[in-house]
């Protein structure tokens, strides 16, 4: 007995769906670089003046 | 004489990322706003190839860089499933309540094709010592 369309519809969708489910999903490993964060101060700038301060007085 | 910076204003700053990131995105090219790193590459100025809603931290603890140092590791993100093909090389923290870009890193490059997954190892945000 021949197929209906749509019974040759469904067949082919469950085939794709078959094979979909049989492609291995590939997972992709980052390599994500560390952030470091420098802290600077301004001591030698302040102690500079101090200095200016000392030879003026 | 040594600089001393005590760890509670550094592990502050480090704590905010803690409390406030909720979200995770893996762009390409470097995100510099909130839309870069929040939408799907193709829609409006997006960079995202695939993203999670769950970026959990260890930390604050020492940093590896000695003296008043302090760190927080990003932990690692398994498998999120890749959105939009591409290649990916910066990795976003965001803060989707506050709508703010709050961090971003670099990643060696890799091309990604959508329907397949990503893991993002984990990775340390380092605030060194006073200098």
């Amino acid at each position: 007995m021949a197929k209906t369309d749509k019974e040759r519809k469904e067949e082919r969708a469950k085939r794709m769906l078959e094979k979909a489910m049989r492609t291995p999903l590939n997972d992709t490993i980052l390599q994500v670089q560390n952030g470091t964060i420098d802290i600077k101060d301004l001591f030698i700038r302040i102690e500079a003046k101090v200095k200016g301060d000392k030879q003026n007085g | 004489m040594g600089k001393l910076c005590a760890s509670v204003v550094l592990d502050a700053a480090l704590q905010y990322l803690e409390d406030h990131v909720n979200w995770i995105s893996v762009c390409e090219t470097a995100p510099t706003t909130y839309e870069h790193a929040h939408s799907n590459k193709g829609t409006g100025a997006g960079l995202v190839l695939a993203h999670s809603t769950t970026p959990t931290f260890t930390g604050p603890v020492a940093g590896d860089g000695g003296g008043y140092s302090r760190k927080t590791a990003v932990d690692e993100e398994a498998a999120m499933t890749v959105d939009v093909d591409g290649t990916a090389d910066h990795v976003a923290l965001v803060d989707t309540t506050g709508t703010i870009l709050l961090y971003v890193t670099t990643c060696t490059s890799q091309a990604l094709t959508a329907g397949n997954t990503v893991t993002a190892p984990t990775w340390d945000i380092e605030i060194g010592s006073p200098t």
